[in-house]
């Protein structure tokens, strides 16, 4: 929750030069200029992942328009103190990609009950493996600390090193590491459990 | 035979540099493999993949347009739950103007008539063709009636430094409870209560000046009961912008 803050704001018209935190501040307090600029900045970016994870170019719009919408409409719950409008952007874009997932496999389920049903042998290519741990992980992800959150996405979605990750966030490096070894540690925990579940 | 610890599993998992001799033991030594492959196949799935070629720079013109369609759209978006799972981003049809919770993130969808929940919306909405002329009256602005016989006017005056907040509400309902005046931001997720109602539907209250009345600029008279919450009832009388 954002303290209410007179007069922080940068001008709408200087949107296009400012600060990442600048920018996250207007877009928390709702200023339409603020998205604007984030999907100029970001838009390929979310888009780009979306495309890549989906391999699908309709869907990749489609979900690239639910994570401004969604972003936009949830701006609220943007906390810059556990980090930037960017990685924020893409843990929403990642969780995204995986709601798109889940509407897949409900479909190729509905797909394969039909498909069985008529004993018609065409279906669409099952999601891969890797998709399916993403899919699992990105929700386990959520549920972690808000710190082992932050250093997983800083080196999932950032590909930043620990050291860059320590310097962004102000953690000492032990402090980093040791956050990201206890969140991978618990992902692996989960996948695990998820793969036994389902052998 | 020493295993490798766990942070250096992660570390090598992520592809950061560590000592080397941890590496020459994963070739030798298949619990440490197994659990590095379990890492590495975290990360391999978590990494965002790198671009593809050919792959376009920046989605079409047509995705921001839809972007903003669907935010000006007059319909209430659906509030995504703080870690959103599963809430879809398409919004829900017509029909849910109202509803009642006293969750304050859920009177983002009572915001229909204000087409308030987002800013552009609300640009929109007073500045689309069809809006009826913006109604200012000795009251103060008028509110959007939430209840087809009550109409409410705010008005702020003063300066910065002593403002208030001068609220009249026509046709309230019959109540054994009372009535709750509200600045509220326009997602309807801040809101800052501002006292109550007197019994003639009218009420002078102090803002404070630490207030951004650009924020809160939303104005809302609720019906409370005395059930001891202290929490928006989610029962909206008025609701509009206030001319501050």
């Amino acid at each position: 929750m954002t303290a209410v803050r007179e007069g922080a704001a940068a001008p709408a018209a200087g949107v296009a030069a400012a600060t990442e935190e600048e920018l996250g501040e207007g877009f928390a307090r709702g200023d339409e200029a603020c998205l604007n600029e984030a999907y100029r900045r970001w838009g390929a970016l979310v888009h780009g992942v979306a495309a890549r994870r989906l391999a699908d170019p309709e869907e990749a719009k489609d979900v690239t328009q639910q994570v401004f919408v969604g972003a936009w409409n949830n701006r609220g719950s943007f906390d810059s103190r556990r980090g930037s409008l960017r990685t924020w952007l893409m843990g929403i874009t990642h969780k995204k990609v995986a709601d798109a997932f889940d509407r897949r496999s409900r479909h190729l389920r509905d797909v394969d009950a039909a498909t069985a049903a008529a004993d018609i042998s065409v279906r669409p290519a099952p999601a891969t493996e890797t998709l399916l741990d993403h899919m699992v992980l990105i929700r386990e992800m959520e549920g972690l600390p808000d710190r082992q959150q932050l250093v997983l996405q800083l080196a999932f979605y950032e590909d930043l090193s620990q050291t860059q990750i320590a310097e962004r966030t102000g953690m000492p490096l032990g402090t980093v590491k040791s956050h990201t070894r206890r969140g991978l540690m618990r992902l692996k925990k989960r996948l695990e459990a998820d793969r036994e579940a389902h052998r | 035979m020493k295993h490798t610890d766990e942070e250096t599993l992660a570390m090598l998992a992520l592809g950061e540099e560590t000592d080397p001799a941890a590496s020459l033991h994963l070739h030798e030594c298949d619990h440490c493999r197994r659990e590095y492959d379990s890492l590495r196949r975290i990360v391999t799935a978590m990494r965002t993949p790198a671009p593809a070629e050919h792959e376009p720079v920046l989605p079409s013109e047509e995705v921001w347009n839809s972007i903003a369609a669907e935010l000006r759209s007059p319909g209430p978006p659906a509030p995504l739950p703080a870690h959103g799972t599963t809430a879809p981003a398409r919004r829900p049809g017509p029909g849910r103007l109202r509803r009642t919770s006293r969750f304050a993130v859920v009177l983002a969808a009572c915001a229909a008539l204000l087409g308030a929940a987002s800013g552009s919306a609300l640009t929109w909405w007073l500045t689309r063709p069809d809006a009826p002329v913006e109604q200012t009256v000795a009251d103060g602005r008028r509110l959007d009636s939430l209840r087809a016989d009550s109409a409410g006017y705010a008005h702020l005056k003063g300066d910065t430094g002593r403002r208030s907040l001068e609220i009249t509400v026509r046709g309230l309902p019959e109540t054994a409870g009372y009535f709750e005046v509200w600045l509220m931001d326009r997602t309807h997720t801040k809101l800052v209560s501002m006292g109550v109602l007197g019994p003639d539907g009218r009420a002078v209250l102090p803002v404070p000046a630490t207030i951004d009345l650009d924020e809160y600029s939303v104005v809302d008279v609720s019906l409370q009961t005395y059930n001891g919450k202290p929490d928006h009832s989610g029962d909206s009388i008025v609701r509009g912008l206030h001319d501050g």
